[in-house]
């Protein structure tokens, strides 16, 4: 419900000081610290260009001590150069809740080498780190802006310094990103006796040194140019480098540390063993299980069965205890069937231990959305990962796309119960491709998921019958859809399209190019075995062409979406481009009405290229007009040289889409 | 009950809630009766206003009891979790909630299902929030969740409450009861057919029945004039409605015409500004030009000394004067708006400071309260016996029109006499022109190629401007790129050249190159070409075939487009006409068109003028909404309206054999 006081005409003042009497620890008005003042004493540099603002110092000094414990100090100095870059004016420190502590955070505005005093004052404010789906987060930050306060040619600067127990001995960090760059360092103080295995990834290698002692370690970018955002940016290439070390402890000390993992096989352990009791079961599980899986002929069906159930399950997130490991450990299974909820790590459990009463292994499995950037191999560490799937045992007879055969499990299923519209089978999107760690004994490498062929995963299917009036109006259905992916994206549609919305959304589709579309009925199918999902449309339309002078008619097959053509306005290209696989494959019935013939058609049409392909064509059948197309772009990167040929091939393929059909009244 | 509520909350015990009983009806149904297909229906919301009276400052105390059915899976999805946040000084309490299964089970949410958090946290000022999710939620269930919600008192004396209770869901009943409260108050309810007020005592019960879901629309009104809600108003005098309209416009009236009393300077500057001019209207342009181009706007000036003198503006702590104003040369929007009432109080004008709800938020001003939502102010200036509004403070709004949200909407002119409303003007569509120009050349491949000007004014400058002016530069060419590439996926934007784009008063106008390979459909060997540039590719508008409420449009405005298009090289029109005329662009609505030839340099020259509100209608009844979409499908038809370009003697490329394939034998021309 809508509710509460008017905030807005709130006279809270008169009731409360301000918040700015009540806190204490924040230091706005003190002078800026030395490293402060030297940055912004620099000139900016030519490298800026025409960027709203640049990095003049990034600094980040991790202390590890001997207890485990480590200190994080960050630093930032950023000169606002046009009024867009006064939105850079602002600092962010993470934190998790009741684990670190926020020792220190400061910041300043420096206009002409003077700190500037602000006409209010800027606290820094806490808030938690929260999606839709989460009812609890222990990751908090502090935020503070001096956006509305600086100008071009300021300096904002913020320090602050965290503090708190380390859950591994690793760490992940990035340098360089979207902003030019003038010093970008990571410093990492280890004690002494300690060896770091540091890991680098990205298209930048960053300058390393280390003190002689080998206690403190330091990686570093310098005058990195601007990279402005882009659209369809590998994920890899957020950060320019990618720097993951693993810190080991001086051997043979008592106290307990953290741990830091050198192989994929003391990861899968670590995770083994916060998991170790929360795969149970009890009767009512049990019980659960026989209910769902009565009737299935087969593995198969009960793996559907079970699968679906838990897919069900509303997704709902409390991340709690995170400080010692429980962001990696699911909650009892019995407890999650109990609710009937969960997130990810709760449901792929449950789903074990479902499928354990049906009396099928599943195994968990680690994963990350390809979208958050890679898993790499080379660093073995739980931290890599942020989602949980499942691997399950399979014989041969079971013959699915997400099936792999794994050494030493044999044939494996990868299934993800979180994702609502991947049937058993097929993979999400995100995870295709992707890098997981099955976390079963035996386990000491990454396995990489299947990249599925954008046909028939992608591939959505779009029939149109089509029956023109002699008035020039239209009637007819319309149906999208398809297997693997493309039946997700459809079962997506339905899944969160109200019954009572489906017509209006219908027309809303089907509107965009056509006038006064009206939508009688929408259905669906969807066969959850073979994963084809399809949404059907009946529709009419007046005016669907246009009247020519001299007999002449005008038709373009507007029932078609053309909005999966990328579009790349940018003549220029920074950074490379990721391509997303699309897949479409067209087919239009255009019926003609006594006294309407045909005239001419559209020639053929046939793109091929490394991207992808496009084949488009018009036929005559009888008294219809058939128009078949069919599109598809392939996963892959495209690297800034080649970019504008990918551009062109985009605009060509957008170029033959643009056709007519002739026809003639006859006289 | 508040009180009990709160003690309870406050020692940590857990009371057991007080459920209503559960109807077997609604446990057994399927489906919402009032909106079938609903994906969860509200059976019944409940907010009682308590306050404590354990407390000196007596707390105002928030009940809320809700019971809802759950039809489909998306409801479960959607009501299966909630989010109870409090607010800077509102705290959350006595949170209990419970699930009723379709077969009479009961699951109760134990202490530990709530979770608490602070979701913001500034000194010691904490905004906290209590999440929780409904345990084994399906379809066919019931779920009911209650909690209190305490004001504090003082905030609640000055401040309305206003609760929308028609939501995104049915809601069979709505009841907001008020037991007690901190000081007098008024109740009020607005959209709510059938609503029963009762009285017991103090206490006041309105309760409303079978409210359906409330969907937004493309181009409606202020949802506060269409969505039903309920609102409380502390009261600090005991007075009729008409009453406190009138104190209300005294009180204000008296500040105004204190503040805006214009001193000798003030009116020394008066007369040299408007020396020599007779014309009452001149002579307001001239004060009105002065206050919007001589005195720094504060609100929109960002240099290091603007920054500085809204500093020292702001620990001020006191109105600027109009004379202060002229001293420094700079002023926020109100300083502006007052020294322009100042001088045209000098310059002997009937003055009066009008005080208006944004068109965003509210149109029927004139309802008991209606006072607490006129949070926009403009000066009123009686000008040939009429009133004229004016606000040189809106930095970007030219003189002789005012912010689109403040057009079009009733005032209360201020006056420590009568209570006196007025209406603003709408501006009509020529006051906001859009004029686009085209020169092309189109290639036999059916590429189009050349330079384009567009021009804005009145609202549509203001609004990019305004938009636009804390914007990068990249970031400006990026929308406009990107903006033609959502009608023309194939367009190639260059050398893009922007003017006066942060200068207030002036024309917006952007020129640049544009390619656009395939612009031409290709039909066989012919070329189908929309002449229509601007206009093609646009989607159509109003494609929902029903509406439940009226269309309201922002702004009138008007479009202008001059296109001419140098034809391939051996290709001749076929059969050419001009897109049919559609209603009356001098009218409410309207698009007029003109299609020339000139063989001997190929040359194809396309006019369009639209316009939206020529006669400042800018509305329109659901009832008669199918007209207005009729009207915008027939513009969208006449704006793809295409032309056939052929080779002389070019054979068609399919015939099929019924029906012969005429040889294409006209001779373009066009009219």
């Amino acid at each position: 419900m809508s509710r509460g006081f008017n905030l807005i005409r709130c006279a809270r003042r008169w009731l409360v000081p301000p918040a700015w009497l009540l806190v204490g620890g924040t230091a706005a008005f003190a002078g800026p610290p030395p490293w402060l003042q030297a940055a912004a004493s620099q000139p900016t540099p030519d490298l800026a260009g025409a960027a709203p603002a640049v990095v003049l110092l990034n600094e980040t000094v991790v202390t590890v001590e001997a207890s485990g414990r480590s200190s994080r100090l960050h630093r930032e100095a950023i000169r606002i150069l046009t009024p867009a870059g006064k939105a850079e004016a602002k600092a962010w420190v993470s934190y998790i809740d009741k684990s670190d502590s926020v020792r220190s955070c400061e910041a300043w505005l420096i206009r002409a080498g003077k700190t500037v005093r602000l006409p209010w004052r800027h606290d820094w404010i806490d808030v938690v780190q929260s999606d839709s789906e989460t009812i609890y987060n222990e990751f908090r930050a502090k935020v503070v802006s001096y956006a509305d306060g600086a100008l071009p040619g300021d300096v904002f600067g913020y320090e602050t310094r965290v503090q708190g127990p380390m859950l591994f001995l690793q760490l992940k960090e990035g340098l360089g990103g979207q902003f030019p760059l003038v010093v970008d360092r990571f410093e990492l103080q280890i004690p002494s006796g300690w060896a770091l295995n540091p890991v680098l990834k990205g298209p930048v290698t960053p300058f390393a040194s280390a003190s002689p002692d080998g206690r403190v370690t330091g990686w570093e970018l310098r005058n990195r140019p601007y990279r402005p955002n882009e659209p369809w940016v590998p994920a890899a290439d957020a950060a320019e480098a990618e720097l993951m070390v693993t810190i080991n402890p001086a051997p043979g000390r008592g106290v307990e540390l953290p741990c830091g993992f050198n192989t994929w096989g003391e990861a899968v352990d670590w995770v083994d063993r916060l998991n170790a009791n929360q795969c149970d079961t009890d009767p009512a599980l049990a019980a659960a299980v026989r209910k769902l899986v009565a009737g299935c002929p087969d593995n198969l069906a009960k793996m559907r069965a079970l699968g679906s159930y838990v897919q069900e399950l509303r997704y709902v997130a409390v991340n709690r205890d995170l400080g010692i490991g429980f962001g990696c450990r699911a909650r009892k299974a019995t407890e999650v069937l109990a609710r009937g909820w969960g997130d990810c790590k709760d449901k792929a459990n449950l789903l074990r231990a479902m499928l354990r009463e049906a009396g099928i292994r599943a195994y968990p499995t680690l994963a990350r959305p390809k979208i958050l950037g890679d898993v790499y191999p080379e660093w073995p560490s739980p931290g890599q990962f942020n989602h949980a799937i499942v691997a399950i045992e399979v014989d041969a007879t079971i013959a699915l796309p997400a099936v792999l055969p794994v050494t030493p499990w044999g044939r494996l299923l990868f299934f993800d119960p979180t994702d609502l519209e991947t049937v058993l089978g097929d993979l999400p999107q995100q995870l295709q491709g992707s890098n997981v760690l099955i976390c079963a004994e035996g386990s000491g490498a990454l396995t990489t998921l299947p990249a599925l062929p954008v046909n028939p995963e992608y591939l959505v299917e779009t029939k149109a019958e089509l029956s023109l009036s002699a008035d020039g109006s239209i009637s007819g259905k319309r149906s999208f859809g398809g297997a693997g992916q493309a039946g997700a994206w459809a079962r997506h549609w339905l899944r969160t399209t109200s019954a009572n919305d489906r017509c209006k959304k219908a027309v809303e589709s089907l509107g965009g190019n056509m006038q006064g579309v009206a939508v009688t009925n929408v259905t669906s199918t969807d066969d959850r075995a073979s994963g084809c999902c399809f949404v059907t449309s009946e529709f009419s339309a007046p005016g669907f062409v246009q009247f020519l002078r001299g007999g002449l008619v005008l038709a373009r097959f507007h029932v078609l979406n053309r909005d999966s053509i990328p579009r790349f306005v940018e003549k220029e290209r920074r950074m490379p481009v990721e391509i997303r696989p699309v897949g479409e494959r067209d087919e239009v019935v255009l019926g003609l009405p006594a006294g309407i013939n045909m005239e001419e058609l559209p020639p053929k049409a046939v793109l091929t290229g490394p991207y992808g392909s496009y084949e488009s064509s018009f036929e005559c059948e009888g008294r219809s007009v058939v128009h078949h197309r069919m599109f598809t772009l392939n996963l892959g990167i495209v690297p800034v040289n080649a970019y504008a040929d990918f551009q062109r091939f985009l605009s060509d393929v957008a170029k033959a889409d643009r056709t007519a059909v002739v026809l003639r009244q006859a006289q | 009950m508040g009180t009990v509520l709160f003690l309870l909350a406050r020692t940590g015990s857990v009371a057991k809630p007080n459920w209503d009983p559960i109807n077997p009806a609604d446990l057994a149904a399927k489906d919402s009766l009032s909106s079938p297909g609903a994906d969860a229906e509200i059976l019944f919301s409940r907010c009682t206003l308590d306050t404590d009276t354990s407390e000196v400052f007596r707390d105002l105390l928030a009940q809320h009891y809700v019971r809802a059915k759950i039809y489909t899976g998306k409801g479960v999805e959607e009501q299966g979790k909630l989010n109870i946040e409090g607010g800077i000084g509102v705290k959350i309490e006595g949170i209990s909630a419970r699930v009723i299964k379709i077969d009479g089970t009961m699951i109760d949410l134990k202490k530990t299902d709530f979770m608490k958090s602070a979701v913001l946290k500034v000194g010691d000022i904490k905004v906290m929030r209590i999440a929780f999710a409904f345990p084994n939620l399906n379809p066919g269930d019931v779920v009911e969740y209650r909690w209190t919600e305490r004001y504090d008192a003082l905030l609640v004396l000055f401040h309305s409450f206003p609760i929308f209770c028609q939501e995104k869901l049915p809601v069979r009943e709505f009841r907001f009861a008020v037991e007690s409260y901190p000081g007098d108050f008024s109740m009020l309810w607005l959209n709510c057919p059938g609503a029963e007020l009762k009285r017991s005592g103090v206490e006041k019960v309105v309760t409303v029945r079978n409210l359906p879901p409330f969907e937004e629309e493309e181009a409606m009104p202020p949802e506060r004039d269409y969505r039903a809600w309920v609102m409380i108003v502390g009261n600090n005098r005991s007075l009729e409605n008409g009453e406190q309209w009138q104190q209300v416009s005294e009180i204000w009236d008296d500040e105004f015409h204190y503040s805006t009393k214009p001193s000798h300077s003030v009116k020394a500057l008066a007369s040299r500004l408007i020396a020599g001019v007779a014309d009452d209207a001149e002579k307001l342009r001239r004060l009105y030009e002065f206050c919007q181009k001589e005195i720094a706007n504060l609100w929109w000036n960002d240099t290091p000394e603007m920054r500085e003198a809204k500093r020292l503006r702001g620990q001020s702590g006191r109105k600027q004067t109009p004379q202060e104003t002229i001293e420094k040369r700079n002023g926020s929007g109100n300083d502006i708006d007052y020294l322009f009432a100042a001088l045209a109080r000098a310059a002997g004008f009937e003055v009066k400071l009008a005080r208006n709800a944004s068109r965003t938020d509210l149109f029927n001003i004139n309802i008991p309260k209606g006072w607490d939502f006129l949070d926009r102010q403009l000066t009123a200036v009686r000008v040939g016996g009429k009133w004229q509004f004016y606000a040189p403070g809106q930095y970007w709004v030219p003189c002789g029109m005012l912010d689109w949200r403040d057009e079009g909407v009733t005032a209360l002119l201020c006056d420590s006499r009568k209570v006196l409303f007025e209406d603003t003007t709408v501006s009509p569509a020529e006051l906001s022109q859009l004029h686009r120009k085209g020169r092309f050349v189109l290639d036999a491949e059916g590429t189009l190629e050349g330079s384009v000007e567009q021009t804005m004014t009145g609202h549509l400058a203001v609004d990019l401007k305004a938009g636009d002016w804390n914007e990068a530069a990249d970031a400006i060419d990026r929308n406009l790129r990107e903006k033609v590439a959502r009608r023309l996926p194939t367009a190639e934007v260059s050398d893009l050249h922007w003017e006066n784009l942060p200068t207030p008063g002036l024309p917006v106008t952007v020129r640049y190159h544009v390619r656009v390979p395939g612009y031409a459909e290709r039909a066989g060997s012919r070329l189908v070409l929309a002449p229509g540039f601007f206009v093609a590719g646009e989607p159509a508008r109003f494609a929902p075939v029903k509406r439940r409420y009226p269309v309201f449009f922002p702004r009138a405005w008007a479009e202008y487009d001059d296109v001419e298009i140098v034809l391939p090289e051996g290709f001749e029109m076929e059969q050419a006409s001009a897109p049919p005329n559609v209603g009356d662009p001098d009218a409410s609505l309207g698009a007029v068109f003109a299609l020339r030839y000139a063989p001997a340099q190929r040359l194809l020259v396309y006019q369009r003028h639209f316009a939206l509100g020529a006669n400042r209608a800018l509305g329109c009844r659901p009832e008669n909404y199918p007209g207005l979409r009729r009207l915008f499908e027939s513009i969208h038809e006449s704006d793809t309206h295409a032309i056939m370009l052929r080779r002389p003697g070019a054979v068609p490329g399919r015939s099929l054999a019924v029906g012969a394939a005429h040889p294409a034998s006209a001779q373009g021309g066009g009219q």
